[in-house]
């Protein structure tokens, strides 16, 4: 097959043009240019150029969202969220955000299990990667806790009777203290799953994407070629 | 991408042993912008149209109007050490319950609160500890006797006194009734709530969503709307159709395996359950073969339509991929 020479090892808005048209070009200069034109590889194998390698992205992203409506939600208030139309729309705003992360999470985990992605040193950012969800089902618990409605109410109390019926943490921390569920719903967990988060995406900078699964008749010859 | 000439050429060719083509090519990053503004303009229109859940919050002064004999009930609980509060006092890290929700209460309010009350306050503090456990246990087990049998919450719930018979009790209750009524009057006008805040100004809810679990109302409130954990709670919101369906896994652990339902139980059936997926899912032989046997990869990689790989967009590039690993078939 004949290969164009055009756009390799140049990323000029003219070459990137050529490649995916004026307005995907436009698009995709935020990748190229400051803050961002140092953090992105330019290129993938083939393969994964597929929509099921953005739901990883897409969870960060609502992480992202999750972080900022939270601190203006965290500023204002569970008077202010619980009442006031803005508020409300916020907080709803956080709740969608939350669901989202956790589609798109579960999207990417099936991804990264179904391609075999835990292979070898990957191991490590597959136990980084199950320790955030698991952390983000902590964290839920305790935003549904900090909410400050009926729900939330009447799970601080159940889930005492349920699981902290003995001593918890020394007496620290009991789930009807709605000021300490808000504290660690918003300083405690977020920060860590934060730091893992950090280390996640570095680590899958640092090995790139994962070589594709495939069956050993490939051994026999179907050689790739690019 | 495909130029179209027949469904044939539109279809992606899977080849025989699966394996996809790996050639670098320029990451698609135009598609990014667009997830993102995707993906906030649907969060944007479910919080704007279909909000989230957000049930009114319970009051002291609401469950205590509502259901005054409830709050009857409660108070003397508190007072007898038969309360939910009396049994977790010491994880809550909070005082005498009969101290937190009645007496202290009523002292503070005594001067306001007329002569009968400060005198049954007084009566009450003369007698010693077991004169006070007799009359509240007398009084509790007379409030049973104008308790309606069934509570409408099926046998989790617990029924409320009915308040209109609680004048027509007599027995050896010395000042109690006096006091737990005088208590239900300070929580219907909203001072009880005002006082529980005032107390632990740092926890404002706290000590208010305790007593407000003494009282049976909200425990019966959950039950109805099938929101405790054993009815499948934790995925379940009030009122709102959308829960935490994605807690499936520790409710599934909580309502059906063994031990579940008790906190030690739950805590390590949900370990185990995050062993098999740190441990065993990635390291056991056999079960980390699954996903090379179930070729559901097939469903996630992109496999090039005839002439997509001729396509300017996917000429090779020279560099390396999308972070720093090494090119394929020079190990992982």
């Amino acid at each position: 097959m004949a290969q164009r020479s055009i756009g390799v090892g140049r990323d000029s808005f003219r070459d990137r043009v050529a490649e995916h048209g004026r307005l995907r070009a436009l698009l995709e200069s935020f990748a190229y240019a400051p803050p961002f034109g140092g953090m992105f590889g330019k290129s993938v194998p083939f393969y994964a150029e597929s929509y099921w390698y953005a739901m990883g992205g897409l969870t960060f992203l609502l992480f992202v969202f999750l972080v900022l409506s939270g601190i203006l939600l965290a500023w204002l208030g569970p008077y202010w969220w619980l009442t006031q139309p803005f508020g409300r729309f916020l907080k709803s705003f956080h709740y969608w955000s939350a669901q989202g992360f956790f589609f798109f999470a579960i999207l990417h985990a099936f991804r990264v299990w179904a391609t075999g992605s835990f292979r070898g040193r990957r191991l490590l950012n597959w136990w980084i990667g199950l320790t955030v969800f698991m952390l983000a089902m902590g964290e839920n618990l305790f935003g549904l806790l900090a909410r400050g409605d009926w729900e939330s109410q009447f799970v601080s109390m159940h889930s005492t009777d349920m699981l902290f019926v003995e001593p918890f943490f020394f007496h620290l921390f009991a789930p009807a203290d709605f000021s300490a569920d808000l504290l660690i719903h918003v300083a405690v967990i977020p920060v860590i799953m934060g730091a893992l988060i950090f280390a996640h995406v570095l680590l899958v900078r640092l090995q790139g994407v994962s070589e594709p699964l495939g069956q050993p008749a490939s051994k026999n010859g179907a050689a790739e070629e690019y | 991408m495909a130029h179209g000439q027949g469904s044939q050429h539109v279809i992606p060719v899977v080849p025989a042993d699966d394996h996809p083509s790996a050639r670098p090519v320029r990451h698609a990053f135009y598609k990014y912008p667009l997830l993102a503004v995707a993906a906030l303009v649907v969060a944007v229109l479910l919080a704007a149209f279909v909000g989230s859940p957000n049930w009114p919050r319970e009051t002291v002064a609401g469950a205590s109007t509502r259901d005054p004999g409830g709050a009857i009930l409660a108070f003397t609980q508190e007072l007898a050490g038969t309360s939910a509060s009396t049994m977790n006092e010491s994880e809550r890290g909070m005082a005498k319950p009969a101290d937190v929700f009645v007496l202290n209460p009523l002292r503070e309010a005594a001067p306001l609160l007329g002569a009968d009350i400060q005198s049954a306050l007084k009566t009450y503090d003369a007698a010693g500890a077991d004169q006070r456990q007799a009359w509240a246990a007398a009084y509790e087990k007379a409030l049973g006797t104008i308790t309606p049998e069934s509570s409408g919450a099926g046998d989790m719930g617990t029924a409320s006194p009915d308040y209109s018979r609680t004048s027509s009790l007599t027995g050896d209750f010395g000042p109690v009734p006096t006091l737990v009524q005088a208590d239900l009057k300070l929580a219907q006008s909203g001072f009880l709530e005002q006082y529980l805040q005032g107390v632990e100004p740092g926890h404002l809810f706290h000590l208010v969503n305790i007593w407000l679990y003494d009282h049976p109302r909200m425990l019966n409130a959950a039950v109805d709307q099938g929101l405790t954990d054993d009815q499948w709670g934790m995925v379940k919101e009030r009122g709102f159709g959308v829960g935490s369906w994605y807690l499936i896994l520790p409710a599934v652990v909580h309502v059906k395996l063994p031990n579940g339902a008790t906190g030690g139980g739950f805590v390590l059936d949900n370990l185990l359950i995050a062993a098999f997926l740190l441990f065993a899912v990635p390291l056991l032989p056999g079960l980390r073969d699954l996903p090379r046997r179930l070729r559901l990869y097939r469903l996630i990689y992109r496999y090039p339509v005839r002439g997509e790989l001729d396509e300017p967009e996917n000429m090779p590039r020279a560099e390396g991929y999308h972070g720093r690993a090494p090119m394929p078939g020079a190990g992982i």
